[in-house]
């Protein structure tokens, strides 16, 4: 199990830290601090937080903000699950030299589903970044407007916890091991009302008929319902390719959104999996890496009895 | 119905720069047989070959495996396989795996023989 304490000693592992502040005013203070620590250091340094705060910083940092590269965690992290190679690409391209960050993947008004899900990826760093030395990642939390059990969670997936200018190991975290396990915690059941459809190999191409009427009765775009076809696709492909060769698919509306879900008896062992970039000349590696990308948000959960994927996407919104 | 109605493959263009046309839907289950294609018109070593998708309607990641098998194997014996993609659907996926990088997607064939 990994020790927060040695953390602390060896400078060399990675750092993640949970920021706790109230207020924007404490958030800008920390940030800024941060960032002129990195610039001093001459370490490159990455913030992915709000456009809002974004130019908040951008105003306070003045001549400093040449050495930043900023991000738009709304743009970013629409999908939590495509933060994770941000950082990736952002380390990689550092080759190897000390870097740092700041992340900001939630806010109060992100959805429970998309809570769940920005949980699940803070637990996820430190796993993705175990192995590379010398990155520090610091995670605002706003204390004033997020709930006591966000907070808590944020001591159970951070080594570290950030108050003002005091830096301290969380004696809740969980290590690496833990919060790499497979996610079990499940979804809420669909509403009484879904479009339902058992599926095997030769009906893969039915399938993709059913998804692409669906997605047309949510009235998403023409591009957008491809989108929807091709993600949907590549998890039932993934069913048929590692589960017992049979998959369920259950499709239902909600104010906002198409849901479809895929559900099999096999199971998902890499924590990561989708989110790691394949390289260009990898044969495979592709399908939960495109559906990622393609999907508002994608929720996997991994238990005894089977594994659920479950896809949003967004209606009303172009393509 | 059988397979061949949602997909199939011919071979144009000359012993030189050979054309592999597919058409409909490229899947699991389809994707076998363009490899075949591919496969045959590798063997004989041309310098350029040209995959032209313009017809095909779906793509998954079996099918974009295909491609990237058949650009290495081709690269392997001094080749070169540049595709043909005017479906914007197509085009987004070649994007999003990073696979516009490994290939020349060019909008239509005399422009991917030419270029």
């Amino acid at each position: 199990l990994n020790s927060p304490a040695a953390g602390l000693r060896s400078a060399e592992a990675f750092r993640h830290e949970a920021f706790f502040y109230a207020g924007e005013d404490e958030f800008l203070d920390g940030s800024t601090a941060f960032i002129r620590g990195a610039v001093e250091a001459g370490e490159p340094i990455f913030v992915v937080v709000s456009a809002r705060r974004i130019d908040l910083l951008r105003d306070r940092l003045a001549s400093d903000v040449g050495a930043v590269r900023f991000a738009d965690m709304g743009e970013v992290g629409t999908n939590p699950a495509r933060i994770i190679p941000a950082w990736a690409e952002f380390v990689h391209e550092c080759g190897g030299q000390n870097a740092r960050g700041i992340g900001e993947p939630i806010w109060s008004e992100r959805s429970v589903a998309e809570l769940a899900e920005c949980q699940r990826h803070e637990s996820l760093l430190n796993v993705a970044f175990a192995e590379s030395p010398g990155f520090t990642l610091m995670c605002p939390y706003d204390s004033d407007s997020l709930g006591r059990d966000v907070v808590d969670e944020a001591f159970r997936s951070h080594p570290f916890i950030r108050r003002g200018d005091a830096l301290s190991a969380s004696p809740e975290f969980l290590g690496c091991e833990e919060l790499g396990r497979p996610f079990a915690t499940p979804l809420p059941a669909p509403p009484g009302t879904t479009t339902d459809l058992v599926f095997q190999a030769r009906s893969l191409r039915d399938l993709r008929s059913l998804v692409l009427r669906e997605a047309r009765r949510a009235r998403l775009s023409g591009t957008r319902a491809d989108d929807v076809v091709t993600a949907v696709h590549e998890v039932a492909s993934n069913s048929l390719r590692h589960a017992g060769g049979l998959g369920v698919l259950r499709m239902w509306h909600t104010e906002d959104s198409l849901i479809c879900e895929v559900s099999d008896d096999g199971h998902i062992q890499d924590p990561l999996v989708g989110r790691r970039r394949p390289a260009v000349g990898d044969r495979g590696g592709r399908g939960l890496w495109m559906v990622n990308q393609l999907c508002d948000l994608v929720q996997v959960r991994s238990m005894s009895e089977g594994t659920t994927v479950r896809m949003h996407f967004r209606c009303g919104q172009g393509g | 119905m059988t397979n061949d109605a949602l997909f199939d493959v011919t071979e144009s263009g000359h012993s030189k720069v050979p054309i592999v046309n597919a058409r409909g839907e490229i899947d699991v289950s389809t994707s076998p047989e363009l490899h075949d294609v591919l496969a045959g018109v590798i063997s004989r070593r041309p310098e350029l070959v040209i995959v032209n998708l313009s017809e095909v309607t779906f793509i998954d990641s079996t099918g974009l495996g295909v491609l990237v098998g058949t650009a290495r194997d081709l690269r392997a014996k001094g080749g070169e396989l540049r595709l043909v993609a005017t479906q914007p659907h197509i085009i987004k996926l070649l994007e999003l795996t990073g696979l516009d990088e490994m290939f020349d997607v060019l909008p239509d064939t005399k422009a991917a023989v030419t270029r």
